[in-house]
């Protein structure tokens, strides 16, 4: 059994897969000292004997039971980040969940809610390296009374062509091997924050809400939104915004008020780092 | 680490007398978190502690998790509430009147044992009469059930007490509708008037059995149900109900109501139950009826070994040889019990009524609606 | 319906509103359904006044007045309300 420490929410895995302990032992050990009870217990397991060597597929468990259909082996590092995501989203009713990046550059805090293919996550890895702090990849976690966004310690999980840019760019930072399938894409973990400089994160105000989509012809272009459509955006991208009810809509509507809102498109990362700084951080 | 003895006791001991946890360390704590979730107990743990006001003294850790199970219960008690209002509504329009059952009516009638549960359907009583005016008024109003097969279907038409689950088709509620408490088939189905002459208006103008029936018909569902995945929790409601409406006559009357259902060995199993886990002293009369009432040799050996044992929660922490194998022998008497044998056989050789409910509706609950595709 | 006939409407008890300043329109949280509507202003040069409907028993003439939409369109919203359970007639 290891311990997978994300600083808000900590995890038990077991694994059949080897593989998988030591990419887990290469992202968490940093975080992984502190005697304390885990919130969920994971487990990556071979389901059927068949499986394990015919197209071998890996199960994951969230304790006694198996949220989602089993995948390709090589997926599994994946399957586990995948996996403690699900654990999160159907147990936390305290805060409100949106499915979003969060940087944070002084003290205030700028989320990316996003559509796979948006380029979000390579846009969080390369800011995240490059001054910004990567408060999440994939979910902002907000307090429901001050809608102030806590940071989770976690890698970027990046795909694709996004793997090899941010090689290129960020050549000293760690990553995980790529986990190659044909039809789900390759997949890599890239590190962008130490245990130590995650220790001494706190939470912050929310300042913009920013959706991001990359479009390879075009250079950086702003669109200011209506703060109906941010409203609407927000509540159908929070994970349990449903379950929180009237709760959740008292929060978006406190994130709504205190940022401004943006669809950004852009072909250029580093045009999106000098709006972001200039314009919206300050 | 681990000092306390983690067993289905231990567990109903911390849900009556939540200041127990307050001596719990915090690995122990996660040990009972992980079981109670697996339970879907977490939820009135919570409000047995706030109740007992010691809940602001547990650890960080415990709070957030039983705050969210109970969250979670609440938004669930508002869809319930909700949906029920909308049901009424609808099945008003043909002048049917339904009664709530089970967690929908614990929910509705605001009972103790309401609070912090969560179900994954509504449950209806209705006149058998009125059923297919219900049925097919639901069906043109947005309620839907899934096509079955020939056997299935003639499951649900010839021999059992309900109709297909029907799901609404906007917001995926899972509704039974029910035209008895048990299987016609068995035989034993109690004369339903009995029930539906008993119901109570609640607040919001749905109906409820009343506390009697309600209790009745909790007993009669456990005790007949093969599937003891939630039977620790279903004892808990019974122990709660019992708890917030008793009084003098409360078992006297009960014990009744179980000779004139002919659910009387029902009614034993819930006493003993109740005894055996320390959730109830008995009272005199119960106490009269437990030692009058004449068991067979086979009905005590069933007790002993299948149904008290089986009360525990599927979770691998608790989980021994000996209680899987009496989860698996109440599996066969609640079979067994259903419906005669040659009707038994021929219903194993198809798929269980359950796998075949599991794989129509899946295991989910209302909410929330996560994707089965890991890959958000 | 009773809806039809009646001239007052309230919010179910546990509704929330929030009126968007920059004249984009009007989130509701219904206490009912749990649901969350939207009413989209697509005049953004008209913006909804903020009515007090929390208070209930707001006139149907006033409803409509408050939505500023042309008699028309308001009866439209306010039918749509209706039946997503935003509002209730009483």
């Amino acid at each position: 059994m290891q311990i997978i420490d994300t600083g808000i929410y900590r995890f038990a895995l077991t694994s059949d897969v080897k593989h998988v302990h030591s990419v887990a032992k290469s992202l968490y050990a940093d975080s992984s000292e502190r005697d304390l009870p885990v919130d969920f217990k994971v487990r990556l397991v071979f389901d059927s004997l068949v499986r394990r060597f015919i197209k071998p597929q890996i199960s994951f468990y969230a304790d006694q039971h198996s949220p989602f259909k089993p995948l390709p082996l090589s997926q599994a590092p994946a399957v586990l980040e995948w996996g403690m995501n699900w654990c999160v989203a159907a147990h936390e009713y305290s805060k409100l969940l949106i499915h979003a990046a969060v940087l944070v550059k002084n003290g205030k805090a700028i989320i990316f809610p996003a559509l796979p293919g948006s380029g979000k996550s390579t846009l969080t890895a390369h800011l995240g390296l490059s001054g910004w702090e990567t408060y999440s990849d994939e979910m902002a976690i907000i307090d429901i009374d001050t809608a102030m966004v806590n940071p989770v310690y976690r890698p970027v999980c990046l795909k694709n062509n996004s793997i090899d840019l941010i090689k290129k760019w960020h050549p000293e930072a760690f990553f995980t091997p790529t986990c190659v399938d044909t039809q789900k894409g390759d997949v890599a973990h890239v590190k962008v924050l130490d245990w130590h400089r995650y220790q001494n994160l706190q939470k912050v105000p929310i300042v913009a809400v920013v959706f991001p989509k990359y479009a390879a012809e075009t250079e950086l272009t702003i669109y200011s939104l209506s703060q109906l459509y941010g409203f609407n955006s927000l509540s159908k991208n929070a994970f349990n915004y449903n379950v929180l009810g009237a709760t959740a809509f008292n929060t978006v509507d406190k994130i709504i008020k205190s940022s401004s809102l943006f669809e950004i498109q852009y072909n250029n990362l580093k045009d999106v780092d000098a709006f972001l700084t200039e314009d919206i951080i300050g | 680490m681990v000092n306390v003895m983690l067993n289905t006791q231990f567990l109903y001991t911390l849900l009556v007398n939540p200041k127990l946890g307050l001596t719990l360390s915090l690995h122990e704590w996660q040990n009972v978190i992980f079981v109670l979730r697996e339970a879907k107990l977490l939820g009135s743990l919570y409000h047995t502690a706030k109740q007992a006001s010691c809940y602001d003294d547990y650890p960080d850790y415990a709070q957030k998790h039983l705050f969210s199970a109970q969250i979670y219960a609440q938004r669930q008690a508002q869809q319930i509430t909700f949906e029920s209002l909308e049901i009424r509504a609808l099945l008003e329009q043909v002048g049917v009147t339904a009664v709530f059952l089970k967690g929908a009516g614990y929910t509705l009638r605001n009972s103790l044992n309401g609070r912090g549960r969560v179900c994954s359907d509504i449950d209806i009583l209705v006149t058998k009469e009125n059923l297919p005016k219900a049925e097919r008024h639901l069906k043109s109003n947005r309620w839907q059930s899934e096509q079955l097969n020939d056997y299935d279907e003639k499951y649900y038409r010839q021999w059992a007490h309900e109709i297909p689950p029907l799901f609404q088709i906007n917001r995926a509620t899972v509704l039974d509708m029910h035209h008895n408490v048990y299987l016609p088939i068995s035989g034993r189905s109690p004369d339903i008037d009995l029930f539906l002459d008993s119901r109570d208006k609640t607040e919001s103008g749905c109906f409820v059995l009343n506390p009697r029936l309600s209790l009745l018909h909790s007993i009669i569902h456990l005790f007949t149900n093969e599937d003891s995945s939630s039977w620790m929790r279903d004892l808990f409601d019974i122990y709660l109900l019992a708890k917030e409406f008793n009084d003098d006559n409360l078992w006297e009357d009960i014990i009744e109501l179980g000779n004139k259902t002919n659910f009387q060995f029902e009614v034993y199993c819930c006493l003993k139950a109740l005894e055996y886990y320390s959730l109830m002293t008995l009272d005199r009369t119960s106490k009269k009826f437990i030692e009058g009432f004449e068991v067979t040799k086979r009905q005590s050996w069933i007790l002993e070994n299948a149904i008290l044992p089986a009360f525990c929660p599927e979770h691998s922490l608790l989980m021994t040889n000996k209680i899987s194998r009496a989860k698996n022998l109440a599996y066969l008497r609640g079979h067994w019990i259903k419906m005669p044998l040659g009707v038994l056989i021929k219903h194993f050789t198809f798929k269980s009524f359950f796998a075949v409910r599991d794989q129509i509706v899946g295991k989910h609950h209302f909410d929330p609606k996560l994707p089965d595709n890991p890959n958000w | 319906m009773p809806e039809e006939k009646s001239q007052n409407y309230s919010l179910f008890p546990g509704s929330r509103l929030v009126w968007f300043h920059d004249g984009s329109g009007v989130a509701i949280y219904s206490g009912y359904s749990g649901d969350t509507t939207f009413l989209n202003n697509k005049k953004p040069d008209i913006v909804y006044s903020e009515f007090p409907i929390s208070s209930s028993n707001l006139a149907k003439a006033d409803l409509i007045k408050y939505l500023n939409l042309g008699e028309e369109s308001a009866k439209s919203v306010i039918q749509r309300l209706l039946s997503e359970k935003v509002l209730w007639a009483n």
